[in-house]
C-alpha cells in the first residue's frame, strides 16, 4: 500500500509539477460536464409547460437553452482538453527526460533495468502512460465524481426517496468494481512484462540478425518471438474477457435504477407529488449517474494501473547507480596525468573481477596493459576513469581521490575509449565531433585525417551501429574521437584489435606523436602496441602479475605477449 | 538514410482511399479463418441495436402507462426493463468475447507476418533502417491496427445497424419529428469528413516524427557507455530535450486538430437534441399524434423482436393504451431520456470516418514492411558439397553504387585452408558476405563445387558454408543457449565437447557460472574475448563443410589464438576453410593466402612464397614486428 502510495505520488508528481494549468483544465472540464445536468431539467420544463402546456414558444426557448448548453459544454470540455493535452505532452516529455537521465548515470550494462529493450520500453511506451493519466486519472476521477454528487443532489431535490432507492444498486456496483481492479492489476502486470518481452526480443533479433542469417536461424529466430507474441495474445485475451465478464454482471446490476424510478417515480406523479416532466428528468438523472459511475470506474481503473507502470519506471528512478556521486565534489583540476590505483578490488556481483590492484602510473608515461581474456583490463581501465566505483581501494590523480572530483568534470580529463564503438545514424563529421561538441570543422577533419579516415567524406551519412563501415573503420572513428578531445589523461581498450598491421603502425605513430609527454594506458592484445610504451603491466585473473620497464626487449612480458613458441611474431619466417 | 521512416510523403484523398483499398485486399484473410465469429459479432450487434431500441420504447410506454395512471402497466414495463438488460448484457458479452478472440488472433498472425518477413529480408535492408524504426512497426503499428481492423470495422457496422434501426423507429413513429434530426446527420457526417482532410498530413508527420523519436532514442541507449566514457551527458540530454520539442510540436498540432472535431461533434449531438424537442413537442401540440400510420405500421412490421422480448401483452396493452398526449409525452420523454446514446454511434461513425487517413497511415506503414522482398531462396538445392570455391571476375557495390571489390578471382580447392589478409576497409568482409549470399555480386560469379551461388537456393548455402563474423554477435541468455544457436538439439555434453575442441572450454568453463554464466544483451557482461570464443565455438557446433572466419579471434589473446586457430585446422582437416586476419602469424600455417588492397587481389600465393619473396605480405610483416619510429 505503502510503495502503491509512493508510485501514485511519483507518477502524479509529473503533470502535476504545472499546478496552474492542471487546475485551470480541471475547473473548466467541471464547469463543462456540470452545464451538461441542465438538459434534463430545461427538457422538465419542455413537457411540463411545453407540451402538456400547449407552449410553442417556450419550447423554442427549451430548444435554444439546449443548444446554448451544448455550445457552453462543448466550449468548456474543449479548452479544458486542450490545455490538459498540452500540459500531457510536457509531462510526458519531463518524464522521459528523468528516465533518460538516470539511466545515463546507471553505468555500465550490468543494471538489468538498463539493458536496451527495457529501457526502450519504459522511454517509449510507459512514458507515454503518463499521457493518458494527465488526460484521465485522479483530477477527472475527482471531476466525475462531483459530476455524480451534483446529479445525484439535483435528483434527491426532485424526489429524496425515489434517488435514494434507486442509486442503492449503485453501491454494488462500486464494490464489484474495486475488487474487480484488483484481480485485473496482477495480470495486467503479467501483459505488460510480456510486451517488454517482445520489443527487447525484436530488438535484439534484428541486432543480431547477422548471426541469425549465418546460421540460417530466421524462422527459429521469428519462433521464438512468435510464442512471446502468443503469451502476450493470451494473457491479454485472458484479462479482457475476465474483465467483460464482470463488467456484464455489474451492467445488470447498474442498470436496474431506472426501472426503480420509473415504478417509484411514477407512483409519486399518481400520488401528485411530482410532475410528469419531473419524473422524465428524474429518470434522465438516474441514467446519468450510471453513466458517470462508469466513467468513474474507468479513470480508477487507469490509477489502478498506473501504479503498474509507475512501479516499472521506479524500478529505473530507484535504482542505484553503479556510480555514486559524493556531495560537495568539486570540479577536476587540469591533471598533470601523474595516477595511482591503490590495493582496488572491483566486484561485479559476486566476483572478485579485479583483485587488489596497485600501480602507480607517472605523468607522461604510457603504459600497456596486457593479459589474457578475461583478465580484467577493461574492468580495470574502467575503475581507474570512474566508470566504475570500486569496492575497495582508491584511485587518485594527483594525489587525490578521484571520488572528490565531480564525475563530469573527470571524464572531460580522464578518457576512457570503450572498445566497441557507438556509431548513431548522422554525418562522419556528427560521429566525431560527438566526442567535443564544440570542436570547429578544421578540428573535426584534422582528427579524421589523423585516425586514418581521410579517404572518407566528413558528410558520409553512417547507418546506425556502424552498418555500412569495416570493423577497423568503425575503431577509427573512436580514434578520431579521442583525438580530437586530446584528455590529459587517455585510456585506450584494445584500439587496433581490428587494424591491419600497416595502419595500425601509423595509427600508434600518431597517437605517441599526438600524446608525447602526456599519460596514455592502452589495453592491448597487439605486440605490436608494447613496442611503444614505457611500461607494460600485465593483468592476470584480475591481479597484477608483474610491472616491466621498456625498452629492455627481452622481458617475461613482451614474451607473453608474443605468440608461444614464436618469440617475435612473423619474423622467424622473414 | 532511413528508406521507411522519413520518406512517406503526404497523401491525398484518392491515395488515402487507394490505400485502404489495397489495405482491404491484403488484411481480409487476416480475418477470413475468423469468419464465424465475426459473423456472430455482427448478428450480435444488430440484437445490441434493436435491444437499444426496445428499452426506448419501455421507457416510452412506461410513462406513458404513467401518465394515465396505469401502475400495473408500469409495474411490467419495470420489470421487462430489467429483463432487457439482462438480455442486453448476455448480447454485449456475446459480442465482447467474439471481438477479443478475432482481435488477439488478428493481431498475433499479423505480427507474426511482420516478425517472419523483417527476419526474412535481405540484409542491405537492416543496414540501411535503424533497428527501432522496425521495432515501432511491429509492435507499435501492430497494436493500433489492432483497433482499426477489428474493433473499428465492428463498431461501423453497429453504429450503421444502430443507426438505420434508429431512423425507422423515429420515422415510424413521426416523419415529421424524424426528417428534421436525420437530416442533420448526414450534414454532421460530412463536415467531419471534410475536417479530416485537414487531418491526414499531420497524421503522417505526427507518426513519422515518432518513428525518428524511437529510433532516435533506441540508439541513444546503445551508446550510453560512450556518452559517459566522453562526459557527454548533458549534451545528450539537451539534444534529447531539443527533439522532444520538436516532437511535442508536431503531436500537439495533431491533437489541437483531432480536439476540434471531437467539440465539434459533441455539439452536433446537441443540436439533434434541440431538433427532437422543438419539432417533436410541436407536433404534439398541433394534436397530431405521434405513432400512427404507414411508418408506424412498417416498423411494428419491421420489430417482430421487439415484440418478442417485450412479451405480447405488453404490446397489445400498449395498442390499446390511450393514445395522443400520453403516448406523445412518453415518446418524447423516451427520446430525451435517449437522446445520448441514440445520437452517440452516428457521433462515432462520424469520427470513425474522420479516421480514414490514420488507418491509412498505419496500413501504409505495415505493408510497407509485409511487401519488403524476402531475401530470394529461390534455385536449386545445392545438397552436399566438397567444398571446391572458386570466385570469378567478382565486381560489387554497395546500394550506394560505390564498388568496393574489383575484379576479385580466388579459389579454395577442397580441404584447403585459405587466407585472406589486406588493409582495413579493403573489402574483405565484403567479400565473405558475398561467398554466403547475404549479398549478390555485381558481376561475376562464385562457384561452390562448380555450382554457380545465384543458382542455388541461400538455405542450402549457408547449410554448408558458415561465416563467422567480425563482431560476435550473442543474444540475451547463458553461455550454454548461445552456443546451442548452432545446433538446437546439442546436449549439454556436446557444448563443453565443442568448446574444448576449439580450445575455449578453458575460459568458458571459468566464468562466474561457467557455461550457465548470463550474458546480458549483446553479451555485454562478458568480456569481448570471451565473446569471441562462444561465438566461434557456436560456429564448431554447427560443424558445416565450408567455415569462414572474419578476424574471428582478432580479440583473443595472442597465445589463445594460437591453441584455437591450431585447434580449428586440426578439426577443419579435410574441410574447406578461410581465414580473414590481421595477425599474419595466423596465416602462416594456411595453404595459401590472398592479399586483398582495395578491392582487389594483388597477390596470392602459399605463405612461404610470399613471405621470402618482395611482396606486400612480407613488408606488412615487417611492419608488424619493426621498432616504431615515433618513440625516441
Ligand atoms: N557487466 C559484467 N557483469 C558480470 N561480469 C562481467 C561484466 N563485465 C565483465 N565481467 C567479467 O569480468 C571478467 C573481466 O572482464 P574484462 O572485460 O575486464 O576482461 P578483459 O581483460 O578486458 O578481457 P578481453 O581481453 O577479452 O577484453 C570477465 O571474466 C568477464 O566475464
Ligand atoms: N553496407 C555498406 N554500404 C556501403 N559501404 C559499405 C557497406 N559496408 C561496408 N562498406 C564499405 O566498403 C568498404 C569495404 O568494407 P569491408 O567491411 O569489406 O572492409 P574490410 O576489408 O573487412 O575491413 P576491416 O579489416 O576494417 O574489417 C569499406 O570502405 C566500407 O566503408
Ligand atoms: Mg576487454
Ligand atoms: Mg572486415
Amino acid at each position: 500500500m505503502k510503495e502503491s502510495l509512493h508510485a501514485l505520488r511519483f507518477i502524479y508528481g509529473y503533470p502535476l509539477r504545472y499546478r496552474g494549468a492542471m487546475a485551470v483544465a480541471t475547473v473548466t472540464m467541471l464547469l463543462g460536464l456540470l452545464s451538461t445536468i441542465a438538459i434534463p431539467l430545461v427538457i422538465r420544463v419542455a413537457i411540463d409547460a411545453g407540451v402538456l402546456g400547449g407552449n410553442p414558444g417556450l419550447l423554442l426557448a427549451v430548444a435554444l437553452g439546449v443548444l446554448g448548453i451544448g455550445a457552453l459544454s462543448a466550449g468548456l470540455l474543449h479548452l479544458g482538453k486542450q490545455l490538459r493535452f498540452t500540459v500531457a505532452s510536457k509531462a510526458v516529455n519531463d518524464l522521459r527526460h528523468d528516465l533518460f537521465r538516470k539511466l545515463l548515470h546507471l553505468g555500465p550494462a550490468d543494471t538489468a533495468e538498463a539493458s536496451g529493450g527495457r529501457a526502450l520500453t519504459r522511454l517509449v511506451s510507459d512514458a507515454v502512460f503518463v499521457r493518458g493519466l494527465t488526460n484521465g486519472g485522479i483530477l477527472e476521477l475527482a471531476n466525475q465524481i462531483i459530476v455524480t454528487a451534483v446529479m445525484y443532489l439535483v435528483a434527491l431535490l426532485i424526489d429524496v426517496r425515489t434517488t435514494l432507492l434507486a442509486s442503492l444498486p449503485l453501491i454494488v456496483v462500486v464494490l464489484g468494481n474495486l475488487i474487480v481492479q484488483g484481480r485485473l492489476q496482477r495480470m495486467f502486470v503479467e501483459v505488460k512484462g510480456q510486451f517488454t518481452n517482445l520489443l527487447s526480443g525484436v530488438g535484439e533479433s534484428l541486432t543480431n540478425i547477422g548471426v541469425v542469417k549465418a546460421f540460417g536461424r530466421e524462422d527459429d529466430a521469428s519462433g521464438r518471438l512468435n510464442k512471446i507474441n502468443e503469451e502476450l495474445s493470451a494473457r491479454r485475451g485472458v484479462m479482457k474477457t475476465t474483465y467483460s465478464r464482470w463488467e456484464a454482471i455489474l451492467n445488470v446490476v447498474g442498470a436496474l435504477p431506472t426501472p426503480i424510478a420509473l415504478w417509484l417515480g411514477g407512483n409519486a406523479v399518481l400520488d401528485g407529488q411530482i410532475t410528469v416532466g419531473s419524473l422524465v428528468a428524474l429518470t434522465a438523472l438516474v441514467m446519468m449517474v450510471q453513466m458517470s459511475m462508469h466513467m468513474v470506474t474507468m479513470h480508477a481503473n487507469g490509477i489502478f494501473r498506473s501504479v503498474v507502470i509507475a512501479q516499472r519506471l521506479l524500478r529505473i528512478i530507484d535504482a542505484r547507480p553503479a556510480i555514486t556521486e559524493v556531495s560537495g565534489s568539486r570540479p577536476m583540476p587540469s591533471p598533470t596525468g601523474a595516477l595511482t590505483a591503490d590495493g582496488v578490488v572491483v566486484e561485479i556481483g559476486e566476483r572478485r573481477v579485479i583483485d587488489d590492484v596497485s600501480l602507480a602510473v607517472a605523468a607522461g608515461e604510457s603504459v600497456a596493459l596486457i593479459g589474457p581474456t578475461g583478465s580484467g583490463k577493461t574492468t580495470l581501465l574502467h575503475a581507474l576513469a570512474r566508470l566504475r566505483d570500486t569496492q575497495a581501494g582508491t584511485v587518485s590523480y594527483d594525489g587525490v581521490d578521484v571520488r572528490e572530483y565531480d564525475l563530469r568534470s573527470v571524464r572531460h580529463q580522464v578518457v576512457s575509449l570503450p572498445q566497441r564503438q557507438w556509431i548513431f545514424e548522422g554525418t562522419m563529421a556528427d560521429n566525431i565531433r560527438f566526442a567535443r561538441p564544440d570542436a570547429t570543422a578544421e578540428e573535426v577533419a584534422d582528427a579524421a585525417e589523423a585516425a586514418g579516415l581521410g579517404r572518407f567524406s566528413l558528410t558520409r551519412e553512417l547507418a546506425a551501429n556502424a552498418a555500412d563501415l569495416s570493423a577497423g573503420e568503425r575503431q577509427r572513428v573512436g580514434l578520431a574521437r579521442v583525438l580530437l578531445v586530446d584528455p590529459a589523461v587517455l585510456l585506450l581498450d584494445n584500439p587496433t584489435a581490428n587494424l591491419d598491421a600497416e595502419t595500425e603502425a601509423e595509427l600508434l605513430d600518431t597517437i605517441f606523436r599526438v600524446r608525447r609527454g602526456r599519460t596514455l594506458i592502452i589495453a592491448t592484445q597487439q605486440l605490436a602496441v608494447s613496442r611503444h610504451v614505457d611500461r607494460v603491466i600485465t593483468l592476470n585473473d584480475g591481479a597484477l602479475v608483474e610491472t616491466a620497464s621498456l625498452p629492455a626487449e627481452d622481458t617475461s612480458a613482451v614474451r607473453s605477449l608474443a605468440p608461444a613458441g614464436r618469440p617475435e611474431g612473423g619474423q622467424a619466417h622473414v | 538514410m532511413s528508406e521507411l521512416a522519413t520518406s512517406t510523403p503526404p497523401m491525398d484523398q484518392a491515395e488515402i482511399n487507394r490505400t485502404l483499398r489495397r489495405a482491404l485486399r491484403r488484411f481480409l484473410p487476416y480475418l477470413r479463418p475468423h469468419a464465424g465469429w465475426i459473423a456472430l459479432a455482427t448478428l450480435v450487434t444488430i440484437l445490441s441495436s434493436i435491444m437499444t431500441i426496445a428499452q426506448m420504447y419501455a421507457v416510452m410506454l412506461g410513462v406513458g402507462h404513467v401518465v394515465t395512471g396505469n401502475m400495473e402497466a408500469v409495474a411490467s414495463t419495470a420489470i421487462n426493463l430489467v429483463i432487457l438488460a439482462v438480455l442486453d448484457n448476455i448480447i454485449r458479452i456475446t459480442y465482447n468475447v467474439a471481438m477479443i478472440r478475432v482481435n488477439e488472433r488478428v493481431t498475433v498472425t499479423l505480427r507474426n507476418d511482420l516478425v517472419a518477413r523483417l527476419h526474412n529480408v535481405q540484409l542491405s535492408r537492416h543496414v540501411s533502417q535503424a533497428s527501432g524504426t522496425w521495432v515501432t512497426r511491429v509492435l507499435f503499428e501492430a497494436e493500433r491496427f489492432r483497433g482499426y481492423i477489428t474493433k473499428t470495422g465492428m463498431e461501423l457496422v453497429q453504429s450503421a445497424v444502430w443507426f438505420i434501426a434508429f431512423a425507422v423507429f423515429l420515422l415510424a413513429l413521426s416523419p415529421g419529428v424524424a426528417l428534421p434530426t436525420l437530416i442533420v446527420i448526414p450534414i454532421m457526417v460530412f463536415i467531419a469528413l471534410r475536417w479530416t482532410r485537414h487531418l491526414k498530413t499531420d497524421t503522417q508527420r505526427q507518426r513519422d516524427a515518432w518513428d525518428t523519436m524511437v529510433g532516435y532514442l533506441n540508439q541513444r541507449i546503445d551508446g550510453l557507455d560512450d556518452v559517459r566514457a566522453f562526459g557527454r551527458e548533458d549534451d545528450l540530454m539537451a539534444d534529447l530535450e531539443g527533439r522532444s520539442a520538436g516532437y511535442t510540436t508536431v503531436h500537439n498540432r495533431l491533437s489541437t486538430k483531432r480536439l476540434w472535431l471531437t467539440s465539434y461533434l459533441g455539439f452536433t449531438v446537441h443540436i439533434a437534441l434541440a431538433l427532437l424537442i422543438f419539432f417533436g413537442g410541436l407536433q404534439i401540440i398541433n394534436g397530431h399524434a405521434l405513432g400512427s400510420g404507414f411508418f408506424f405500421d412498417l416498423a411494428a412490421g419491421m420489430m417482430p423482436m421487439t415484440w418478442m422480448l417485450l412479451g405480447t401483452d405488453t404490446m397489445m396493452a400498449s395498442m390499446g393504451m390511450a393514445q395522443g398526449a400520453a403516448l406523445a409525452a412518453g415518446t418524447l420523454a423516451a427520446f430525451a431520456l435517449f437522446s445520448k446514446r441514440m445520437l452517440n454511434p452516428v457521433r462515432d461513425v462520424a469520427n470513425l470516418l474522420g479516421q480514414s487517413s490514420d488507418m491509412a497511415v498505419s496500413a501504409q506503414r505495415i505493408l510497407e514492411v509485409l511487401d519488403l522482398p524476402e531475401e530470394d531462396d529461390t534455385g536449386y538445392d545445392l545438397g552436399q558439397v566438397r567444398g571446391h570455391l572458386q570466385v570469378e571476375n567478382v565486381d560489387f557495390a554497395y546500394a550506394d553504387g560505390v564498388e568496393v571489390l574489383h575484379d576479385v578471382s580466388l579459389e579454395a580447392q577442397p580441404g584447403e585452408h585459405i587466407g585472406v589478409v589486406g588493409a582495413s576497409g579493403a573489402g574483405k568482409t565484403t567479400l565473405m558476405q558475398l561467398l554466403v549470399r547475404f549479398y549478390t555480386p555485381t558481376s561475376g560469379t562464385i562457384r561452390l563445387d562448380g555450382h554457380d551461388l545465384s543458382e542455388v537456393t541461400k538455405t542450402s548455402v549457408r547449410d554448408q558454408v558458415l561465416l563467422v563474423t567480425q563482431e560476435a554477435l550473442l543474444f540475451d541468455g547463458t553461455v550454454a543457449e548461445n552456443i546451442r544457436f548452432g545446433r538446437p538439439e546439442a546436449t549439454e555434453d556436446e557444448i563443453v565437447q565443442a568448446a574444448r575442441a576449439v580450445g575455449a572450454d578453458e575460459v568458458l568453463a571459468g566464468l562466474r557460472d561457467g557455461y550457465q554464466t548470463r550474458v546480458g544483451e549483446r553479451g555485454a557482461r562478458l568480456s569481448t574475448g570471451e565473446r569471441q570464443l562462444v561465438a566461434l565455438t557456436r560456429a564448431m557446433l554447427a560443424d558445416p563443410r565450408v567455415i569462414i572466419l572474419d578476424e574471428a579471434v582478432s580479440s583473443v589473446d595472442p597465445a589463445r589464438q594460437l591453441v584455437v586457430l591450431a585447434a580449428i585446422r586440426r578439426l577443419l582437416e579435410g574441410r574447406t576453410a578461410i581465414v580473414v586476419a590481421h595477425w599474419l602469424t595466423l596465416v602462416e600455417d594456411l595453404d595459401r593466402v590472398f592479399v586483398l588492397e582495395d578491392g582487389r587481389v594483388t597477390e596470392s600465393g602459399t605463405p612461404v612464397e610470399l613471405l621470402t619473396s618482395d611482396s606486400r605480405l612480407a613488408e606488412l610483416c615487417k611492419v608488424q614486428t619493426r621498432h616504431p619510429v615515433g618513440r625516441n
